[in-house]
């Protein structure tokens, strides 16, 4: 029962933490029509950026989950503002663009930090016992962070003027322009949220497990294929795509090799491609 | 878009021009060796820059280039009255076969060295190793996980100098018997990267000649992440102890924190070299113990560390800001080599390998060696010196326990 | 805008003249006297890419934005190595059915993903990429996962009646000469398709998929040709350099290689035929040359990447298209 429970507990963390990511990567899709695939190099930044304030400047973690947000944040909107804003019309070059940053933060990453082992400081360190199971509280506290966090964007989204902007940028840009919104005023800040969004992911990763260079690779394929099932365009569906693939992360490998249970999560996607190509909640193709 | 012949023309002349200046422009190390070939022996470090074993192998590499340092200022070695300098050159093998068979070309055939220190993982030794040993290249290896391929009687130019698992496994297994009498039983954990299965045969044959059970082996491919899962597996045929065989810090330390996060309070120790200091900052100082490890402490005033390893300590905060002890491996190899090349008075590398195997002792910074392994291996071309008992205490503290020495018949 | 006026006749040696010297001093290569295996390992990794990247345009040119094209490199070096090492057949067989298996899988992904719009493409394709090399990681007993294979045969000894052997083995240049040889073949076929009907009608539905289907070109049935085409020269890259490697391992094709094959094509500038191979040359010449900088020659490729982006939207190929007026004033050849 304890075994059951913790792995259920591990699997809801991954998926929220798997669903920040891919809120963000959706979100710039959405507004901007963007595919950003730097966004996994965000994630890794914000990981690093984290341990660089809790670490080197001995910040209290919950400040420096905090201030990586915020740095990536800006990062993000300057990163519209300068750079994906001339760039927008263009596909190719916006292609370009998110690749040449994939390479300068990589290595950035490889020469500052490199070889020494990192890891995040635990927001929350020791064990604690709920119900009679013990459980690490960092991955419960990691998990609470992201469930909360998660729930604001979607009230953001749903619920304010912004959210309402964001909404209208995204089905039509030109209309909504019309209207009197800022359409790029609104890329900016999506831009913004997205890139904090996946920096808090990359901090309360960091200290669950640990640091390396590679971690942004690894979690946009996550992102994308959290896209595919849920489809283009869906934003909730992300919270049920997010769920599968947690769980499948956390269960399978318990049982069958690590690989095989990624190889599960992509034949799974590989069949909603093939089967219902808009995803399970997307509206378009 | 037009495709026009002319700009086809044009665009193909342009690289023509590029190719043809690339080409014609003097490779940086033709015309070192020019000046080279009086005094300097280029030692060439194959190791991970970039990859996951880069957190340890840059550490590697940085031991290498310090007594590389060393010796220079010792003056050298003498071959024949004629003295020589040392000259690191680094390649990154990416953590990957191919980059490891590319970077070997690389140091092989363009920088034209006739001795290589590292790597570690298996299938990126492997993959060097036909690059190597076609050219009589001297290779000083960091680790060997036992697979066939790796250390064999045909890998006549390939040597090991460090201790690895298989020197590993028992030292810790004989401290868990004598500190914890009453385990029984031991699950195994170790990666997945072409050795699980024969440590896997090793470790069941040393638990049973000690009265343990091995109840388990567990694989877990590199790039893992969360280790939660695998530890579950681990976990659930209810062990006494846990022997953590073969991994990097990275992965050891979630290993150990998912152990102990779900409850397992019993031994984990290491079978081997991981650092005991970056294990308990990843796993947090009050969860670690009781763990064991063959890696080193760096208590500079404890009197059973070597000179030498206080000396690389000493250098590596000087010149590198940080001391890691990954510095060990590439020390130990480049030292090898250069004792080797000093006792066979010559740079003809089969004169040195010959020599080497037949060398009664020789100096590696965890204390004297002798050549050993050849019906381990099939050659005598591994280094067997001791092996260092490291235990992470209940407060955290790292203390060095003794020295064990090891033979591989 | 494709002229419709008659170009004036040239004479075959003007039209060809530069490139007939071009691909001359591509065969002397093994001649220069700097020649050395290191040297030719390059030359050998540059034809590879370009034979990946050129394969690579071709799928652009149809409007699909491919970014996982490493992993057909990847199948068809796999098949080859499998069917070589555990079959026994020659590699001169193997090489064209890796190829042929690439083409397969491209047939049936690329007829898939054909109703997909560019940026979903993109995306998926990029995915697709990833989950090949991951089932190539993890069917250990099929692929060696991340060890790879190691020790299937290369090209062997090859005997020429009349001429004499040709041993693979002893050295790099008979493996240079095949890929030079394989490579020109490459860029000629997709040239020659690109010119003809086929390519005509691949811009057609990358322009305007719903003009094009107006005037009755299918959609679904060019972008899976294009796809397949390319597709087949990245498999035939794939399993030609896997036999002269002698090592493969899933790692090569992987997100990273299919991102820097995409950059070197864009780098190239993807309007002009000998874009992809400008692009491949600069950016894998330039780690050669800065070895000394070792880890920061990612840095070096970044900053280029950036100014490209920034100041010339159409690549380095592009350049030639501003430089030109001022080769024809030079030449005194009044062209346009």
């Amino acid at each position: 029962m304890e075994v059951f429970t913790q792995t259920i507990i591990n699997g809801l963390v991954l998926a929220s933490i798997y669903i920040l990511v891919a809120l963000g990567f959706a979100l710039i899709f959405s507004v901007m029509q963007v595919l950003n695939f730097a966004h996994g190099s965000m994630y890794m930044a914000g990981a690093y950026v984290c341990y660089y304030w809790g670490f080197a400047l001995g910040l209290p973690p919950w400040a420096a989950i905090a201030m990586s947000a915020v740095v990536l944040a800006l990062f993000g909107v300057f990163l519209e503002k300068f750079c994906f804003r001339f760039l927008e019309k263009n596909f190719n070059r916006t292609l370009m663009f998110a690749l040449a940053l994939i390479v300068v933060m990589q290595t950035a990453a490889d020469v500052t930090v490199g070889g020494y082992v990192k890891r995040v400081p635990s927001v929350l360190p020791g064990l604690t016992t709920i119900a009679g199971i013990t459980m690490s509280k960092e991955r419960l506290i990691a998990c609470v962070i992201a469930v909360f966090l998660l729930l604001a964007v979607f009230f953001l989204i749903r619920k304010t003027t912004l959210g309402r902007q964001m909404r209208a940028v995204a089905l039509d840009r030109d209309a909504a322009s019309l209207q009197g919104i800022n359409a790029h005023r609104i890329a900016a800040l999506a831009f913004g949220l997205s890139a904090g969004l996946a920096a808090v992911a990359g901090g309360l990763m960091g200290s669950i497990i640990s640091l390396n260079t590679y971690m942004g690779d690894t979690m946009l394929v996550k992102a994308i294929t959290l896209v595919i099932i849920a489809g283009m365009g869906s934003i909730g569906g992300l919270f049920v795509s997010g769920l599968i693939v947690g769980l499948v992360d956390a269960i399978l490998p318990i049982f069958i090799g690590g690989a095989g249970s990624e190889v599960v999560a992509f034949g799974f996607a590989i069949l909603i491609l093939v089967v219902r190509p808009q995803g399970l909640f997307g509206q378009e193709i | 878009m037009r495709m026009d012949r002319m700009k086809l023309s044009g665009g193909l002349l342009g690289i023509v021009v590029l190719i043809v200046v690339s080409l014609l422009l003097p490779s940086p190390a033709m015309a070192q060796q020019k000046k080279a070939d009086a005094k300097i022996i280029k030692i060439g470090i194959l190791a991970a820059l970039t990859g996951f074993a880069s957190a340890a192998e840059v550490h590697q590499k940085d031991g290498a280039l310090l007594a590389i340092d060393w010796l220079n200022e010792k003056g050298g070695i003498t071959i024949k009255g004629q003295k020589y300098l040392f000259e690191g050159v680094v390649e990154d093998n990416k953590s990957t076969a191919e980059g490891a068979k590319a970077a070997a070309e690389k140091l092989v055939y363009d920088h034209k060295v006739k001795f290589i220190a590292g790597a570690t993982i298996p299938y990126i030794n492997i993959a060097a190793a036909p690059v190597t040993e076609a050219a009589k290249v001297i290779r000083a290896l960091n680790y060997v996980c036992d697979t066939p391929e790796e250390l064999n009687a045909k890998t006549r130019y390939t040597f090991k100098p460090n201790p690895a698992i298989r020197e590993g496994i028992g030292p810790a297994l004989d401290y868990l018997v004598e500190k914890f009498p009453k385990v029984k039983t031991i699950a195994m954990i170790t990666p997945q990267d072409g050795a699980e299965s024969v440590l896997g045969a090793i470790c069941d044959k040393e638990a049973t000649q000690r009265g343990l059970k091995q109840v388990i082996v567990v694989a877990w491919p590199h790039d893992t992440a969360d280790f939660y899962p695998k530890v579950t597996q681990l976990l659930a045929s209810k062990p006494d102890a846990i022997f953590i065989v073969n991994g990097y810090e990275q992965a050891t330390a979630p290993i150990l924190k998912a152990a102990r996060e779900m409850g397992f309070k019993g031994p984990a120790p290491m079978g081997n070299y991981d650092d005991p200091y970056d294990i308990v900052k990843l796993t947090g100082k009050d969860y670690t113990a009781p763990f064991w490890t063959h890696g080193w402490s760096r208590d500079v005033n404890d009197p059973q560390l070597t000179p030498e390893m206080k000396e690389i300590i000493k250098r590596a905060e000087a010149k590198l800001g940080k001391f890691h002890q990954w510095n060990f491996w590439g020390w130990t190899e480049v030292w090898a080599i250069a004792q080797a090349i000093e006792k066979a008075q010559s740079l003809d590398t089969t004169v040195v390998a010959n020599t080497w195997r037949k060398m009664d002792s020789i100096k590696t910074p965890y204390g004297p060696g002798k050549m050993c392994g050849e019906k381990t291996y099939g050659i005598k071309n591994v280094v067997c010196s001791r092996v260092a008992i490291t235990e992470v205490l209940p407060d955290g503290n790292v203390k060095h326990i003794k020295w064990v020495n090891v033979n591989l018949p | 805008m494709t002229e419709k006026h008659e170009e004036p006749k040239k004479k075959p040696i003007r039209k060809y003249g530069a490139l007939g010297v071009v691909v001359a001093l591509l065969f002397l290569v093994p001649l220069l006297p700097t020649n050395n295996p290191y040297l030719m390992h390059v030359c050998i990794l540059i034809l590879t890419y370009v034979m990946a990247t050129s394969s690579l345009r071709t799928i652009y040119i149809s409007g699909q934005a491919s970014v996982g094209h490493a992993a057909f490199m990847g199948i068809g070096g796999y098949t080859s190595a499998l069917l070589s090492m555990r079959l026994g057949w020659t590699p001169w067989i193997t090489i064209l059915l890796g190829a042929v298996g690439a083409t397969l899988v491209a047939v049936v992904t690329g007829y898939l993903f054909s109703r997909l719009r560019a940026i979903y493409f993109s995306m998926v394709t990029l995915f697709f990429g990833v989950a090949i090399e991951a089932l190539m990681r993890s069917w250990v007993s099929l692929t060696g996962g991340r060890s790879g294979l190691v020790g299937f045969p290369g090209m062997g000894v090859l005997n020429i009646p009349g001429v004499g052997t040709i041993n693979f083995a002893a050295s790099k240049v008979p493996y240079y000469y095949l890929l030079l040889f394989l490579a020109l073949l490459t860029l000629l076929i997709l040239y020659r398709i690109e010119r003809s009907r086929t390519g005509m009608n691949w811009m057609a539905i990358a322009q305007s998929p719903l003009v094009a289907s107006s005037i009755g070109i299918s959609e679904t049935k060019f972008r899976v040709l294009a796809f397949a085409v390319g597709c087949f020269f990245a498999g035939l890259a794939g399993s030609a350099y896997a036999h002269y490697n002698g090592v493969i391992s899933s790692s090569s094709f992987s997100l990273m290689p299919s991102i820097y094959l995409v950059i070197y094509m864009l780098l190239g500038g993807m309007g002009h035929f000998a874009g992809p191979i400008i692009g491949v040359i600069v950016l894998v010449a330039i780690p050669e040359l800065f070895r000394s900088l070792q880890e920061y020659a990612p840095f070096v490729f970044g900053g280029i990447m950036l100014l490209v982006i920034f100041l010339m939207p159409q690549g380095l190929a592009g350049l030639f298209d501003s430089l030109r007026p001022w080769f024809a004033r030079v030449a005194r050849r009044g062209i346009r």
